[in-house]
């Protein structure tokens, strides 16, 4: 028969979570019975443990005040009889790490968090080394997080890594819990999945704890390592950090001295909303002397437009800092207190990125207007030069276009030379050409509209798009004068 | 993934003991999946080798271990020059070479891509400087081939134990299945020298029931200084087998074997389970090129 303790076990292990809520809260006033096996308990305590640290403040008190009804109940049941059995209270067999049975490794380790048992320390070292078991690896990662010092941390590192999702999560955990900044963003940040939204918030939610001025600092000095492992790892984790200020550093690794350094600078721009600083970077990169370097900037300018946006990692200040330093950075037009957010939820941190998003618009309003005049819906005198430049455009890119199916016949021998670096950057000119010219036939056909001269039929939500954006762009400005 | 060989090396090569620790204990978990620049194991590669041979006695197990490991999945990647070779080899050949020299030359020619021929070497396995002894060892382990196997067995009778545990190494290379067969080998050729040298390996192997029927066979009448060893080594195997035949053994006609066999008694009533055990599947790594 299920007994009352074996129940609230199972509740405590339930994967509802009001199921778990309540069994922590009868947890925390249950009275044990005199004779209870201390099997139970030590299930109790690595539930506990398994736990770790709640997010919201309702199961961190309900988490607290389950383990200190549990401990004050061992206690107090440890001076009245001799009932609980030895491995509850005080006598813990540190031989017990090397058992054979790992049910035998748990209990010790999880006696080892309990009492925190520093002594523990190398035992604990020396099961790492070829512990398979699932559980009894996540609960040495938790002991060690409680008795190590910082400096574990380097060794954490590999678990980061491990194929067990819990394992790897405790092992981030503890990194967050026992390092600082520094070993966040050297241990953690460089694996972190760009697709977990879940893993970004909570790294983005203990990175605001520090200045981002410190960490920036941190990376920099990376990047100009000798060692060319350490200049990658560093932009490995700019890779993963949003923001203009991870731009202008991973522009340091644009210009190094290695290609593969500056390959993977041109892969860390990607999906990056910043046109205006990237094309700049990407067209450097295509005149490098190194061929493929050359090559993946060209191809990734080509594609750069068609390039989904990717989320990262973004750095903002922390809620409680004080220092002198902290106060003169709010005034950064970066700063949270200066960003807007307007009805798609793009986030906008100074006027020039209103105007990126304004060009954005104003490239699908040309092309818009573009179809409608081509299509006869619309015939507007003033559109007609923007018209004909467009058109003219669009030809030129066609022709190279066909240039480029009828070389195709020869690429591999040009590829061998580099000779096809030139077609390339032409093509790449008519592109920008083109886009350029949609843009200004958005841009006066939205001057037409604005003085009443056309109607908005057809173009309706990019011009009450533009409006608001032209209208956040006022507001920014007086923001930041 | 971002591990990197390159920091590793600097870790253990660091002067902060608790680190060097840390690294070896990380290092014992890396996979091929994690290393981001696989080309530079040679540099933890020789850091490990260094720590083996160190004076650092805490890590030196570890780093054996480790290095064991990671040599099975990860290529060498780097290699003496041609240049280098020659140079080792007079080194090898001069009378007036200083020990450092030899030892300096030997750890070398160990990272030399390919070496045919062992029978240069194998008169320093007997060389009175233990470390010239590992760094033969280390020739061995990366050039040898099965027919060398018997060059090394009686090595797992060293007195020095980081010259057991280099020998260990290399015949882990092999797997247990190669070596007792090269034992028997060596047990039923008719060279006395060859025989005692697979009785003092077996010895030290941990035990199991085709190690003692080989030592039972050794045991019966034949030469006195073969059975003796034989006897001798049948001490170190806590087994019923052992047992019963050294109880046999006890009412021998040589009064030597029976005293041999009292003592090899009392000693296998007390002895504990901690011959060395020698890895079962063995995946040879092979040096290539680079």
């Amino acid at each position: 028969m299920i007994t009352e303790i074996e129940i609230l076990i199972q509740n405590l292990r339930s994967n509802d979570s009001e199921i778990r809520m309540l069994a922590l809260d009868t947890l925390s006033r249950y009275k044990f019975q005199i004779n209870i096996h201390s099997e139970y308990i030590l299930q109790i305590q690595e539930i506990l443990i398994g736990f770790g640290r709640a997010k919201d403040e309702e199961s961190q008190s309900l988490i607290e005040a389950a383990i200190d009804n549990l401990k004050s109940q061992i206690i107090e049941q440890n001076s009245q009889s001799n009932n609980f059995e030895s491995s509850i209270s005080a006598e813990i067999n540190l031989k017990d790490l090397e058992h054979s049975n790992p049910k035998f490794r748990k209990q010790c380790l999880v006696q080892v968090i309990n009492h925190d048992i520093k002594e523990a320390y190398d035992g604990v070292l020396d099961m790492l080394v070829n512990e398979e078991e699932v559980q009894v690896l996540d609960l040495a990662i938790k002991a060690l997080s409680i008795i190590a010092e910082p400096k574990i941390s380097k060794l954490l590192q590999v678990f980061v890594y491990h194929p067990e999702l819990d394992v790897s999560k405790s092992a981030k955990i503890a990194i967050c819990e026992l390092g600082d900044y520094k070993d966040i963003i050297d241990f953690i940040l460089p694996s972190i999945d760009l697709s977990d939204v879940e893993e970004i918030n909570n790294i983005t939610d203990t990175l605001s704890k520090y200045n981002p001025e410190d960490i920036f600092f941190h990376i920099k000095n990376k990047l100009q390592d000798p060692l060319e492992h350490r200049r990658l790892l560093a932009l490995k984790v700019l890779s993963k950090i949003e923001g203009d200020k991870a731009i202008k550093l991973i522009n340091i690794s644009a210009n190094d001295k290695s290609p593969k350094i500056k390959s993977l600078a041109i892969s860390a721009l990607i999906g990056r909303a910043q046109t205006g600083e990237i094309v700049p970077i990407l067209n450097r990169l295509v005149q490098d002397t190194d061929i493929e370097v050359s090559e993946v900037a060209l191809q990734h300018l080509n594609n750069y437009s068609d390039q989904p946006s990717v989320q990262r990692i973004k750095l903002s200040m922390p809620k409680n800092h004080s220092s002198e330093k902290s106060k003169t950075i709010t005034k950064d037009p970066v700063d949270e207190t200066t960003i807007l957010t307007n009805t798609r939820n793009i986030e906008f941190k100074d006027p020039s990125s209103v105007d990126d998003q304004i060009e954005v618009e104003f490239l699908g309003l040309g092309k818009r207007f573009y179809h409608q005049i081509s299509s006869g819906e619309i015939s507007q005198e003033e559109l007609s030069t923007n018209f004909a430049v467009v058109q003219k455009a669009i030809n030129r890119l066609d022709q190279l276009e066909q240039m480029k199916q009828n070389a195709n016949l020869v690429k591999s021998i040009k590829n061998a030379i580099g000779g096809n670096l030139n077609h390339k950057l032409t093509l790449q000119n008519a592109k920008i050409a083109l886009e350029e010219a949609y843009i200004d036939l958005g841009e006066t056909g939205f001057g037409l509209i604005s003085t009443s001269i056309i109607s908005t039929r057809g173009v309706e939500p990019s011009v009450k798009k533009l409006n608001e954006l032209f209208n956040l762009r006022k507001e920014l400005s007086k923001i930041n004068s | 993934m971002s591990l990197f060989f390159s920091e590793l090396a600097l870790e253990l090569d660091s002067a902060d003991q608790e680190l060097v620790k840390i690294t070896l204990v990380k290092l014992s978990r890396i996979t091929p999946p994690l290393i981001e620049d696989k080309e530079s194991y040679y540099l933890v590669n020789r850091s490990l080798r260094d720590i083996s041979l160190s004076t650092q006695q805490q890590f030196i197990d570890l780093a054996i271990l480790v290095r064991d490991k990671l040599d099975g999945i990860f290529p060498l990647g780097k290699f003496s020059s041609l240049e280098k070779l020659h140079e080792c080899l007079e080194i090898l050949g001069s009378e007036s070479s200083s020990t450092d020299e030899i030892y300096q030359a030997l750890i070398t020619l160990s990272e030399y891509s390919q070496i045919e021929d062992l029978s240069r070497y194998k008169s320093f396995l007997m060389n009175e400087n233990p470390l010239i002894r590992c760094a033969v060892l280390e020739v061995y382990q990366y050039h040898s081939k099965l027919e060398n196997l018997s060059d090394i067995v009686h090595m797992l009778h060293d007195s020095n134990f980081r010259v057991k545990k280099f020998a260990t190494r290399v015949l882990n290379r092999f797997g247990q299945r190669s070596l007792i067969n090269c034992l028997q080998k060596m047990i039923d050729s008719n060279k006395e020298e060859a025989k005692i040298s697979a009785i003092h390996c077996m010895a030290n192997l941990k035990t199991n029931v085709e190690i003692v029927k080989i030592l039972e066979k050794c045991s019966l009448p034949g030469s006195d200084k073969v059975r003796s060893e034989a006897i001798r080594a049948l001490g170190s195997h806590n087994c019923e087998e052992t047992i019963k035949l050294l109880r046999y053994l006890q009412n021998d006609m040589s009064i030597e074997i029976c005293e041999l066999a009292h003592s090899a008694l009392n000693k296998v009533e007390h002895s504990s389970i901690s011959g060395i055990q020698i890895r079962e599947q063995v995946s040879i790594p092979v040096q290539k090129d680079s």
